[in-house]
């Protein structure tokens, strides 16, 4: 618990504090551990971690107060929600107001890895390649008017067509945290995806696996036929060519009020930050 | 109870019999009275008038012998009448008094009194009468108690020529009534048959208060009492708690209705139970399961993470390999299983929009077509074009349906059948539904009331006076609610002034009087909504609102889904929504019609399960489709 520790991680049960140094460990990774939100806060207000790793359910603060705290610390720092109390919500909520990744308990070794990798390669990126850039996507539109994109945090993406299909597809921010696209899974036609649940897979170099996490649910009317050949596509224009899913979406209306809406009113920012502080639930 | 019964029973019966026991002999009575009392006036006339016939022919077949002053002659004849029994004794007196023939020989002779009773009629004015009608020369008379009464008749023998133009003995001319004829007798026939009638009389008023007591007995029995009984029976066994108890309504008196309402009533009440238990049961069960999931989730955590961390180093030992492969994939399975708990217990916030329940179910037999079609199901469908939409959270709908459609499919099994889904718009009477949510007095002040609260709806506050006592009542905010809370201590039936808590104004309606009990209405305003009226006899649920009452029912979007499965035994139709109760064994959690019930409860909607074994199962689902609430 030294000064100047790769990760820290905040969570009440000393079980998974073991768990995740053991882990941690074997890779070579320092950790700092906070077993309560409030040691947790303070440990984030004396230091810079690459990394967090953060409970939602905690006595006297909540994981959410905690990220809020880290992001107003510095707001590019890598936050990774984990919860015995997985939900739709708590997923969409994480990603939504901010935190790079989402890891529901219990995890195996390998889930535990891939998204601590990810965080940590999101901590090396420049500031400008923490925020998405689809800025082209969206000027690039049809002459009716801009796209509208809905965004599921860093991770995945929705627009809607005229049909009343929806496009959904993979932010390049989270593209850019992995290290390089080996390989993907996709499902297959016909089949369900649900907001804030695993969408598709995708390998990393490392031969690591991520999961995408849908960004609105719906029915798979097709899937992106050209992908399975051309993984590239997908970092080469992630906003367009690189789509993974047309669906039949079930409650867009209410599902994308939960997330954020790109461009947001008035004239598009091409690089301005995105809106971090997510619809309050009651 | 026993007792109870036997004196209600004593109560009915008894008194309904006596009634008409004293009514039946009072009519009786009164008919025998003037029945006997006609016929033996009639028997009398009849014997007058015999008496009479006998007498003008004893006068005219002895007036020969008079005539020619043959006595011998006329006492053969006299004497000869007088040995017929009925006849007491036949006589002539003459002007004086004297009797000169009898049939009686001892009797000869003797003078008899004009005042005496059989002269009376003619003698009690000081100058005779010459002339009397038949009745008014009849006497009855009695001797003595023990003789039989007597009936005696005067003719009077008339003067004329032949008489005063006689050699013999000459009466003489101015003379108008030469003598009397008397004749008695006996009325003991008479008598005898007017008491054998007064004795009919008695004993048919007998045989008819028997007889009208047993019939009415009897079907008193037959129809009140063996049906009162069992709803005695029937109340009992739901007071204590069995509410599924059901009375065999036979008749289609009023009896019968009272006990078709009464299952009516235990039904209702059978199902709001279950909904309410159902309700309670599962936000603890959510509360439990959510609890659980966390709970188990941290130290599966551990065994997860660790036992993969092994696994990944444990590669060049393959038996330690294969061991650690075991532990990481069912600590999987563990983790999908708690997944499915955490699900159930999610449902408790639905993410609600603008619905058509159609496309939903389109959706839901499309994804379930391909499997169903396999297994020999056919899929029918009946939905209304015209159904109103509804809000509701479309995923948790679709997984409404897609779990009923598969545990129809599996009712269903191997030997293939028909799955009807059809949905149609229903409209339901708002009484007895729709909750009253303002309510102010005239003058604007609020009645509504947070902190009594009525089925978990704040209740309408009203001050009341009765009997000279001033409490408040908690109004039922349900319109057509009876359950008022009364913080008064008046008995039932009794009826109460209502006030305006805070400015005291009198609430009631002055106009207009409760139509079904006529007692003084209450009337409170309830915007946007008009006004609502209410009796305020305690116990008399009457309301009126215009408003509610005039927009009709309100409309309801009704989805069935019918099923010719294996169906449900009764005694397990109770248990289906509860958690973890499941028929398909290893097969399935346990969990699917309890999140259902779940989701609908959570959208304000019901469920409704009826099933017949070897027929099918059908389950309704009912969704509000009105703009609020």
């Amino acid at each position: 618990m030294s000064d100047g520790a790769d990760i820290l991680v905040i969570d009440d049960e000393r079980v998974v504090l073991d768990a995740v140094a053991k882990v941690c460990n074997a890779q070579g990774m320092t950790i700092d551990l906070a077993q309560d939100a409030l040691q947790g806060v303070r440990k984030i207000e004396q230091q810079q971690y690459r990394l967090i790793l953060c409970d939602i359910r905690m006595p006297d603060l909540d994981g959410f107060q905690v990220l809020e705290r880290a992001l107003q610390q510095n707001a590019l720092v890598p936050v990774i929600m984990t919860t015995g109390y997985a939900t739709i919500e708590h997923a969409v909520r994480s990603l939504v107001s901010g935190a790079v990744g989402y890891l529901p308990k219990p995890f195996t070794e390998e889930e535990l890895l891939s998204s601590l990798h990810r965080g940590l390669r999101y901590g090396e990126l420049s500031p400008g390649d923490r925020l998405p850039s689809f800025g082209s996507a969206v000027a690039s539109v049809s002459p009716a008017g801009r796209r509208q994109f809905y965004m599921l945090g860093r991770v995945s993406w929705v627009h809607t067509e005229e049909t009343g299909t929806g496009v959904v597809g993979v932010v390049d921010v989270f593209l850019r945290t992995m290290d390089g696209v080996a390989g993907i899974q996709l499902l297959p036609g016909e089949e369900e995806i649900v907001q804030g649940t695993p969408c598709a897979r995708l390998t990393s170099g490392e031969g690591l696996m991520h999961e995408v996490f849908g960004p609105v649910s719906g029915r798979i009317l097709e899937v992106n036929p050209r992908l399975e050949q051309e993984v590239a596509l997908l970092r080469e224009d992630p906003y367009g060519e690189g789509w993974l899913y047309r669906i039949v979406p079930r409650n867009l209306s209410y599902e994308t009020t939960q997330l954020q809406r790109v461009p947001q009113e008035g004239p598009h920012e091409p690089r301005g930050t995105v809106a971090p502080k997510p619809p309050v639930r009651t | 109870m026993g007792t109870n019964r036997d004196k209600l029973h004593r109560k009915l019966g008894v008194k309904l019999i006596a009634i008409v026991g004293l009514t039946a002999i009072a009519i009786i009575g009164v008919y025998s009275y003037f029945s006997i009392r006609a016929q033996s006036t009639s028997l009398l006339a009849e014997v007058e008038r015999h008496a009479n016939q006998l007498s003008e022919t004893v006068r005219k077949s002895t007036r020969y012998g008079m005539m020619l002053n043959q006595r011998e002659y006329v006492h053969e004849i006299i004497n000869d009448v007088g040995t017929d029994p009925a006849i007491e004794e036949v006589r002539v007196l003459n002007k004086e008094g004297k009797i000169i023939y009898s049939s009686n020989a001892e009797n000869i002779g003797r003078m008899v009194d004009k005042k005496a009773e059989s002269c009376f009629a003619c003698h009690a004015a000081d100058r005779p009468l010459q002339r009397l009608p038949v009745a008014e020369r009849a006497r009855i008379f009695q001797v003595g108690a023990d003789f039989p009464r007597m009936l005696g008749i005067v003719t009077p023998i008339y003067n004329e020529p032949a008489c005063w133009e006689a050699q013999c003995h000459a009466h003489p001319e101015r003379q108008a009534v030469l003598g009397v004829l008397d004749i008695t007798t006996s009325l003991a026939l008479v008598d005898d048959e007017i008491q054998r009638s007064e004795l009919q009389h008695g004993l048919f008023a007998l045989i008819a208060v028997v007889a009208i007591s047993i019939i009415i007995g009897f079907f008193v029995r037959r129809w009140v009492d063996a049906p009162v009984n069992a709803l005695l029976a029937a109340t009992e066994a739901v007071g204590t708690g069995n509410l599924s108890y059901r009375i065999e309504a036979g008749s289609e008196d009023e009896i019968g209705r009272l006990a078709r309402s009464f299952n009516t009533m235990t039904q209702k009440l059978s199902e709001a139970r279950l909904q309410l238990f159902q309700s309670d049961k599962m936000a603890s069960l959510g509360r439990l399961a959510a609890g659980v999931a966390h709970e188990l989730n941290n130290p599966l955590t551990g065994v997860l993470t660790y036992s993969s961390f092994l696994l990944n180093r444990a590669k060049q030992n393959p038996e330690l390999h294969g061991d650690l492969e075991v532990i990481v994939r069912e600590t999987t399975r563990s983790r999908e299983i708690v997944k499915s708990l955490l699900d159930f217990a999610r449902q408790s916030v639905p993410r609600m929009t603008r619905t058509n329940l159609n496309e939903i179910i389109e959706r839901s037999v499309g994804v379930m077509d391909k499997q169903l079609t396999v297994r020999g199901i056919r899929v029918t469908r009946a939905l209304d074009e015209n159904l109103p939409l509804v809000k509701a959270d479309a995923n948790q709908m679709e997984q409404v349906f897609i779990n009923l459609l598969v545990n129809a499919a599996d009712a269903i099994g191997e030997r293939g059948g028909v799955i009807a889904v059809r949905s149609k718009a229903i409209t339901l009477q708002p009484y007895g539904v729709v909750p009253i949510k303002r309510a102010f007095c005239r003058k604007g002040h609020d009645l509504m009331a947070n902190d009594v609260k009525i089925d978990g709806l704040p209740s309408i506050r009203v001050k009341a006076r009765a009997e000279g006592r001033e409490g408040y009542v908690a109004l039922d905010p349900v319109f057509g609610g009876g359950r008022h809370h009364y913080d008064l201590d008046v008995k039932p039936e009794t009826t109460a002034s209502y006030f305006c808590p805070r400015c005291e104004v009198s609430l009631l309606d002055n106009e207009s009087k409760c139509v079904r009990c006529s007692a003084p209405i209450c009337v409170l305003n309830v915007p946007p909504h008009g006004m609502i009226q209410l009796c305020t006899r305690r116990g008399c649920s009457w309301q009126h609102w215009e408003a509610m009452e005039a927009a009709g029912g309100r409309q309801y979007v009704e989805v069935r889904v019918d099923d010719t499965g294996a169906g449900i035994a009764p005694e397990e139709l109770d248990k289906i929504f509860e958690p973890f109760y499941t028929t398909k064994g290893q097969k399935g959690t346990g969990l699917g019609l309890a999140v259902i019930w779940g989701i609908i409860d959570n959208h304000d909607g019901t469920i409704k399960v009826e099933s017949v074994v070897g027929k099918g199962t059908v389950f309704t689902i009912r969704l509000s489709a009105d703009q609020e609430g």
